[in-house]
């Protein structure tokens, strides 16, 4: 699957909710404080919580349950998992970040560490 | 000897051995006229004339011959696939007498498309007798006709369906009397007007318009007008069905079964899914008349008594009564129409006249009804309603007794109807009169809806205080007016109309407002851009002629603050870098395309331009590789030491932008 089609396909809400907060953390973020941020390891999710739970409020109830089968199918179908469905919508959504991410040292790990932070957010949140 | 032929257009010339041929088929003889070039059918006998032939069997011969020449000549017979069960029957029967006539009727079989066995002829222009038909005496030897076989006319299957859109009601014109009528208001020559007309007069069961075209065809009118006098016909019988269809209502509302038409007993009906009236016992009864279900069948007037026209005739002028016992049914469903007939001798002797009259009168009265119901809802009817109604009301009478007076037989009672109807006009004028004046009451309710409307017409205008308010408040006023009024539903309707258009043209301004304050929005944020790129673009000159100026003081040096440096200022102002990697490509003599200029990169991000791709590549400041995000090629970033520079900074960072190398 070539980055264009990233775009278009639809795996989810759950998978979808994670883009629109990946997103929103960004766009408050110069590529400078991205830079300092990976090389720091410091979060930028500190709100992840609320915005998850801002986007999950337009979901069903009964649908929050499907969630947990929605990131199971990308993490065994997509190439890379989650996180190279992540790094595919950044090159998307965020070019410039997407390619700081791919140029600076340990820019992967960080971005691991901020989807990890974002399920980890998802998952109290429909427990 | 003479022979003399009128062709399908109406020439008649004279024969000439020259003209003698035959038909496509080659199964009959034809002259060709020197004036259309119109062929004519000529029998046998014509041409044994023309030709000087001893008999039937050299005409035949010369037929034949004819025939083959034709064939030779590359003229392809007309081969048509409807079977020829006639023609086989007819050979049975054939004999020796005139054996040419059933070669005639082989063409008219193949070169028209009525159907067979009509008993006109219009080829010849003379009708078929029971004496002119040959094979109407069978020889002795000729064995008796099949069972299966009838002399009856062989029925050809059609090539489409009959259109038939004639109802079943008893009232309706007959077909005939129908295309007769249609044929007149044609331009179609009296010639064939005339055949025409004899051709009806021979199909008593109708003409459908499929045998119409058919015979327009034949007698030589062109496609387009036999359509256009199809179509008309076909739309006559449309708007009988109409009509039928109306007097069908009439009978349900009513209750009462439909009559039966008195139809003769016609020995064949098998074609006929619609009604035949006999034309032929004198002149017919009016259909109103006919089909009135109050006469009783000794009270129906005749035009006129006359003697001679049947019992209907012998009742003389006797005036059609009604019977009340058949107006029950109207007594359910509506009881103050009954009761208007009931009490007036002269209405009910008018419905006995004109049965259409009690349908309107029951339209009328429910419309009543229906106004009274409205004006219970709306509080009152509209003068301009008012006014409508009693204008179509006039229009109607006015209509039908225009109608009435049309018809002659009709015309002693048109006296009496009219003053009938007047009488119900008044009527109907007092009925309405007393809506409108209970209409005129006001509905504290309405008022009520005023006040409240003018509440919140001037709560809404102390919200919003724009350049409208003032023409929306004339119009919200005048509305507010008119729903006070309740009785001018025009002006309530144009006030409304109004309202709607200012409303528009508020939304209209309120949209260009914000759109001017947008681009407002816009240019300004835009000066602000231009402020600052000029600002930073000072300083960064300023810097930069420090350093290259021996003598001056070194800023950067001097300052110290990381502001001031160009390498702080981020990659959208350092020297671009692109430059250096295409001046590069060229010295090491890249072999790919120049890689493109990529964008101004961000604060704290240098970027490249991928030397196999030309996508923009963004590393941070200080990275030693990049890789390219679309295409994932790795290069390497070789960092040149600064030039010396008198009076700069040895640790570099007061330098000038590092060019950077790449490699493949």
């Amino acid at each position: 699957m070539g980055v264009n089609d990233v775009g278009e396909k639809y795996h989810g809400f759950a998978v979808d909710i994670v883009r629109k907060v990946m997103n929103s953390s960004l766009q408050g973020t110069t590529p400078g404080q991205l830079v300092e941020s990976i090389r720091a390891n410091a979060s930028l999710m500190q709100n992840a919580s609320g915005q998850i739970r801002y986007y999950s409020g337009f979901i069903p109830p009964f649908a929050l349950s499907m969630a947990g089968r929605q990131f199971s199918k990308v993490e065994k179908t997509y190439p890379g998992g989650i996180n190279g469905l992540v790094m595919d919508w950044l090159a998307v959504d965020h070019p410039v970040y997407h390619s700081l991410l791919l140029n600076t040292e340990g820019g992967k790990e960080w971005l691991e560490t901020q989807v990890r932070e974002i399920l980890d957010e998802f998952d109290v949140f429909t427990r | 000897m003479t022979v003399e032929l009128t062709c399908m257009n109406g020439h008649t010339f004279e024969v000439t051995p020259d003209m003698v041929g035959v038909v496509a088929s080659g199964t009959s003889f034809k002259a060709t006229c020197p004036e259309c070039n119109a062929p004519a059918a000529i029998t046998h006998a014509k041409v044994i004339e023309v030709m000087g032939l001893k008999d039937n069997n050299e005409a035949r011969e010369l037929k034949k011959k004819m025939a083959a020449e034709l064939r030779e000549k590359g003229v392809v017979p007309k081969v048509k696939s409807k079977p020829k069960t006639k023609v086989e029957s007819v050979k049975t029967t054939v004999i020796d007498e005139e054996p040419d006539e059933p070669d005639e009727i082989e063409e008219e079989e193949e070169d028209s498309d009525m159907t067979s066995g009509d008993p006109y002829s219009p080829a010849t222009g003379t009708p078929w007798t029971d004496a002119s038909v040959p094979f109407a005496h069978r020889p002795i030897n000729a064995p008796p006709p099949r069972p299966t076989m009838p002399p009856t006319p062989a029925i050809t299957p059609r090539r489409h369906a009959p259109i038939d859109v004639m109802g079943t009601v008893g009232s309706a014109k007959d077909r005939n009397t129908i295309l007769r009528e249609t044929i007149e208001a044609t331009n179609l020559p009296d010639a064939t007007k005339d055949r025409i007309r004899k051709f009806i007069g021979l199909k008593p069961e109708g003409l459908s318009p499929h045998e119409l075209y058919s015979a327009l065809t034949y007698l030589g009118v062109a496609n387009a007008p036999a359509l256009a006098v199809v179509r008309s016909y076909e739309f006559d019988l449309s708007l009988q069905q109409q009509e039928v269809e109306q007097e069908r209502q009439l009978y349900t509302l009513l209750g009462v079964p439909m009559p039966e038409p008195d139809r003769p007993t016609s020995p064949d009906y098998s074609r006929g899914q619609f009604p035949f009236m006999q034309q032929s016992a004198g002149v017919a009864p009016s259909p109103n008349m006919a089909q009135n279900p109050f006469l009783t069948p000794t009270s129906r007037p005749s035009g006129g008594g006359s003697p001679g026209q049947g019992e209907n005739g012998r009742a003389g002028n006797k005036e059609p009564q009604i019977d009340i016992a058949t107006l029950l049914p109207l007594a359910m469903q509506n009881p103050q129409l009954f009761q208007m007939l009931v009490s007036n001798p002269q209405l009910m002797q008018a419905v006995a006249q004109n049965p259409m009259m009690l349908f309107q009168m029951m339209q009328m009265t429910q419309g009543n009804q229906t106004a009274q119901a409205q004006q219970a809802q709306n509080g009152g009817v509209s003068r301009e309603e008012v006014r409508a109604l009693i204008s179509n009301e006039m229009a109607e009478l006015k209509k039908i007794l225009t109608e009435a007076s049309g018809n002659p037989r009709e015309n002693a009672l048109a006296e009496e109807l009219r003053q009938n109807r007047q009488f119900m006009l008044e009527i109907m004028k007092g009925q309405l009169a007393a809506n409108n004046n209970a209409g005129r009451q006001r509905d504290p309710l309405a008022e009520q809806q005023g006040e409240i409307l003018k509440t919140l017409l001037h709560n809404t205008l102390d919200r919003s205080n724009n350049d409208g308010t003032g023409v929306i408040l004339g119009a919200l006023e005048e509305l507010k007016k008119n729903q006070n009024g309740l009785g001018s539903g025009s002006q309530s309707i144009e006030g409304m109309n109004l309202f709607l258009r200012y409303q528009e043209l508020a939304n209209q301004m309120e949209e260009t407002r914000s759109r001017f304050q947008d681009e407002r929005e816009k240019r300004e944020s835009l000066k602000d851009i231009v402020n600052t790129a000029a600002g930073t673009i000072g300083e960064t000159i300023a810097g930069v002629i420090q350093q290259s100026v021996p003598g001056l003081p070194n800023a950067s040096g001097a300052s110290g603050a990381p502001g001031n440096r160009p390498e702080a200022l981020g990659g959208s102002l350092r020297p671009r870098p692109v430059q250096d990697v295409e001046e590069e490509a060229e010295e090491y003599d890249a072999p790919t395309a120049p890689p493109q200029s990529p964008p101004a990169a961000p604060p704290g991000v240098n970027t490249l331009a991928c030397l196999d791709c030309g996508a923009p590549i963004y590393v941070p400041s200080d990275a030693t590789s990049a890789t390219c995000p679309k295409c994932k090629k790795k290069f390497g970033i070789n960092r040149t030491p600064p030039p010396e520079v008198p009076g700069g900074a040895p640790d570099g960072t007061a330098s000038p932008p590092v060019d950077e190398d790449v490699e493949f």
